[in-house]
């Protein structure tokens, strides 16, 4: 209970104050207008004193190839139908300013009688909602794992052995234990959520997509603690060996520090951990709030979902061999 | 009415070796059968078998009619204490017994008495709600046999359950083991332990080497194969025991009869060590023994004989 819910919340806090204070960084945004070219008084709330460099292009493709090779952080499109912000991946500020600015500009565009629709809320996230996702995730991952550790240690105490002898069936009992485990994480993950929500308001976004996405990131929380756990090292160490794996897989999957302001080797290690995809795919609905879609989360779902499967199968197979005592346990 | 276990031709091999090499066994209702033998003779393997938790090579074990395999309702029959503990260290031992009722699929509304009968069993009822980890070793291996009383099984079976319990704990072990004997429970019992067999077994199998190499009730045994009771016999004067010893030669129902170490020694055939006739026999031939010790052959004596080697190394 202390390590499990306590722990994280408290954890969670201290870290986000550390990171709470707005950051700012140095960035530079396309323009691209259609009609009216952008009017000079744009203003970006809080960025005031931050160099934002605007460079005009002459269309959407342009802007956005622009983006897509890093040669500007966020691009805005205004005067058309609609004004539309280009990030590529998870930009958080960069995509603020931009949204802010498409944003005035719509307001522009509304006052002078147009009809001017905002598609996309952009990237709405701060610092601390970053911080409360990660931490999140982080503290599942050692959650989980502490509980798979000692299935193993079961396993190998031929627990399981005498759980044979029981009337349930080897179905039942793995079902048991795997269906605890889920409910163990499902819980903590909705408490953290609920906690960060209520009382940093923190907004993870659609609740739908949410919960399929903490599906996921507790299955593949599983699968990757199912994985380590077949590690042929002696108990004593697997618990030292499981941490430093759980630190080095949260290190690469971007969880100590927001992508911003790294470089993209990083983002692209970054989609091969699972930490790194459940990490992706919530800010990103946090981000996107109303305007995510069940795209908005597809490659997180599939990279998790693999990492779920080939896991728990592992752990089901090794632990059908534990049902026999002479046949998978030695002494 | 037929045998509450009926173990037959069980075989294991673990790579070349038979661990368990054709065993037949069987135990009926009200019956205490002791499975006696050293360490790795084959008496986990075997009982792995009887549980249905280890797939013998060939052989076939049926508790009340029904294949140990063949599902739920055979296992449901059988009350398992294994030789290891199988407790959560990080909750109480009512939480314990609480999880194994469940798992033995004990109902709901009697799974409370349940549990309290086999914490009342054991003698553990005053520690029920502390942690397992506060426990003592011979609180753990007790709680362990708990374990496998919650569903009040027909047989129940026992492996090695006193390792490393204080003589008043084994003897509550006992006595709940011969209360569920009584009450009609069919009992196998394994051990390495000569005075736990002889004080609890009705029939003994005595296993080496994966074989059972004897069978029956151990003063039968012992009577059969450990050649009888020993006395030891002290006289006043020493210079007499070349004639104490033509005098007990002739009494019926005593062989080998040897001196040494200032003492002269008689075998009985049977079990009857003849004392009576030994003490007036001297008397009438002027010879006053000083001292007689009664040396009981055990069990122990039934091993060596058996297998030339003894029990424990
Ligand atoms: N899983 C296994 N793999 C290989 N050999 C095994 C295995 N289990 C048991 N054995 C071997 O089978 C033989 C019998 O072992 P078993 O555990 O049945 O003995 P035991 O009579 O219970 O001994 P103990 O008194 O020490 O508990 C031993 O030689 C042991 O080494
Ligand atoms: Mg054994």
């Amino acid at each position: 209970m202390l390590v499990g819910l306590v722990l994280p919340v408290v954890l969670t806090v201290l870290i986000a104050a550390a990171f709470s204070r707005e950051e700012s960084f140095a960035m530079r945004l396309g323009i691209t207008a259609t009609g009216d070219t952008l009017s000079a008084r744009v203003v970006v709330p809080g960025y005031a004193e931050d160099p934002v460099e605007l460079i005009p292009f002459n269309d959407r493709a342009a802007a956005s190839a622009a983006v897509e090779s890093g040669h500007v952080d966020a691009a805005v499109v205004v005067g058309g139908p609609a004004p539309a912000v280009i990030v590529n991946g998870y930009r958080p500020v960069p995509a603020r300013v931009a949204r802010a600015i498409a944003y005035l500009s719509a307001e522009d565009a509304a006052r002078a009688g147009s009809h001017v629709q905002l598609v996309s809320a952009g990237g709405k996230i701060r610092p601390l909602d970053y911080f409360a996702i990660s931490m999140t995730i982080l503290f599942l991952t050692f959650l989980i794992w502490g509980a798979v550790r000692s299935f193993q240690e079961e396993k190998e105490g031929r627990m399981l052995a005498r759980l044979a002898a029981t009337p349930s069936r080897p179905h039942e009992i793995l079902a048991g234990k795997y269906g605890a485990m889920f409910a163990l994480g499902l819980v903590q993950v909705g408490v953290l959520i609920a906690v960060s929500g209520l009382v940093f308001g923190v907004n993870w976004g659609q609740p739908l997509l949410v919960a399929v996405l903490a599906l996921a990131t507790v299955g593949a929380a599983l699968g990757v603690a199912s994985i380590l756990v077949t590690v042929p090292v002696r108990p004593e160490r697997r618990a030292l060996i499981g941490m430093v794996s759980m630190f080095l897989l949260a290190v690469l999957g971007g969880q100590f520090f927001p992508p911003e302001g790294l470089p993209d080797v990083f983002d692209r290690i970054a989609r091969f951990t699972p930490n790194g995809q459940a990490l992706f795919g919530f800010t990103n609905l946090a981000a996107l709030g109303k305007a995510s879609t069940f795209g908005t989360i597809a490659e997180p779902l599939a990279v998790m979902s693999a990492v779920a499967c080939v896991g728990i199968l592992l752990g089901v197979v090794s632990a059908r061999r534990a049902f026999e005592i002479g046949d998978g346990a030695a002494k | 009415m037929g045998a509450v276990l009926e173990a037959r031709g069980l075989v294991k091999a673990f790579g070349a070796r038979r661990a368990v090499d054709e065993v037949d066994i069987a135990v009926e209702a009200g019956e205490v059968v002791g499975l006696l033998g050293p360490n790795g003779a084959g008496k986990t393997t075997t009982i792995s078998m009887i549980a249905g938790v280890l797939r013998p090579d060939s052989g076939t074990v049926h508790v009340d009619g029904l294949d140990i395999r063949s599902g739920p309702a055979a296992r449901a029959r059988l009350g398992l204490v294994t030789q290891w503990l199988t407790l959560y260290h990080d909750i109480s031992g009512r939480e314990n017994l609480e999880f194994w009722g469940r798992m033995h699929d004990v109902p709901r509304k009697r799974l409370r008495a349940a549990v309290d009968r086999a914490l009342a069993d054991v003698g553990l009822h005053d520690r029920a709600d502390d942690r397992v980890d506060t426990y003592s070793g011979g609180m753990q291996r007790r709680l362990n046999i708990a374990v496998a009383l919650m569903h009040d099984p027909a047989l129940l079976v026992l492996d090695e359950p006193c390792v490393g319990v204080d003589p008043q704990s084994r003897n509550a072990i006992f006595e709940l083991v011969e209360a569920r004997r009584d009450g009609g429970v069919a009992v196998l019992y394994t051990t390495h332990y000569m005075e736990e067999a002889e004080r609890l077994c009705d029939r003994v199998g005595i296993i080496d080497a994966g074989r059972v190499i004897e069978e029956g009730a151990p003063a039968e045994l012992i009577a059969r194969l450990a050649g009888g009771t020993s006395l030891r016999i002290r006289v006043t004067d020493p210079a007499e025991h070349e004639k104490a010893v033509k005098v007990l030669a002739g009494i019926k129902g005593l062989r080998g009869v040897t001196t040494g170490d200032g003492a002269v020694c008689v075998r009985s055939k049977g079990s009857d060590p003849h004392i009576a006739a030994v003490v007036a026999e001297l008397l009438d031939a002027g010879i006053t023994p000083s001292s007689i010790d009664l040396d009981t052959p055990s069990l122990e004596d039934v091993f060596l004989e058996l297998t030339g080697k003894a029990l424990r190394d």
